[in-house]
């Protein structure tokens, strides 16, 4: 029972972080200016972030599993 | 993308000042610190007898268990306050001010999905005035500049935007030439 609640949440999470992820990108390609050189480098941070949050969380997941 | 008429170029582009920028940050910067500092708690000291039989009348876990489920639930939380970092960031970064040599824009988003967009010539400016407010913008030296226009679209507010005085005198010197050119093709 508990396992299962876990895992919803973690793939809850999964999913709210790619939504996110998808309109924060969106919103910076679209309206960024031109020749702007923070703009790709925030991106970068936000994704290398979340990746990095995620992967944790996973492992806290197997480490509840396991 | 904006689009800007032929020949015409960007002087400078204003965006709020970062200290604008952290105080919006600041409460989720708290309360990741005080996950944080609860985390660690748990993790030296154990979980406290009285929230680990409240748990354990819940979801029947050993205290070693509730110690991994504290850490899950700290990556989780601190993987939406993340995410809602970036919200705010995205929301701060993309809200700005483009002087240009022919007219000044303002590009604001207000929610996802939903911009605001307007632009005045600098033949049309009346007058500007800066407002520095507070302890902070002063010593920090950012604050208000209103542009009062002569169109339809009376008021136009450079918002909490740093060194304003210095952005009023850019404004009035690419304002001048404007003119200064529109009168000798008149």
């Amino acid at each position: 029972m508990t396992e299962k609640l876990i895992l919803l949440i973690f793939l809850g999470a999964v999913v709210f972080s790619l939504l996110i992820s998808v309109i924060v990108f969106y919103h910076f390609k679209k309206f960024m200016l031109k020749d702007d050189n923070l703009g790709p480098k925030i991106l970068k941070i936000f994704i290398i972030g979340n990746i990095t949050i995620l992967f944790l969380t996973f492992l806290s997941l197997l480490f509840i599993i396991i | 993308m904006i689009k800007f008429r032929e020949k015409e170029k960007i002087v400078a582009v204003k965006r709020r000042h970062y200290m604008v920028f952290v105080l919006d940050l600041l409460p989720v910067l708290i309360i990741f610190l005080f996950l944080g500092g609860a985390l660690l708690y748990f993790l030296f000291f154990g979980l406290p007898e009285q929230l680990a039989s409240i748990t354990n009348n819940y979801f029947d876990l050993k205290k070693e268990e509730l110690v991994f489920h504290s850490v899950f639930s700290f990556l989780i939380a601190t993987l939406f306050l993340w995410n809602l970092s970036f919200v705010i960031i995205t929301k701060h970064y993309l809200d700005y001010w483009i002087i240009t040599d022919r007219r000044t824009i303002h590009v604001e988003l207000r929610l996802f999905f939903s911009r605001f967009y307007s632009s005045i010539y600098h033949d049309k400016i009346q007058d500007t005035t800066v407002d520095v407010r507070g302890f902070l913008p002063t010593i920090m030296n950012y604050g208000n500049m209103k542009i009062q226009t002569a169109g339809a679209f009376k008021k136009f507010i450079f918002q909490q935007i740093p060194d304003p005085h210095e952005t009023k005198r850019i404004l009035f010197e690419e304002s001048s030439k404007y003119s200064k050119i529109k009168n000798n093709h008149e």
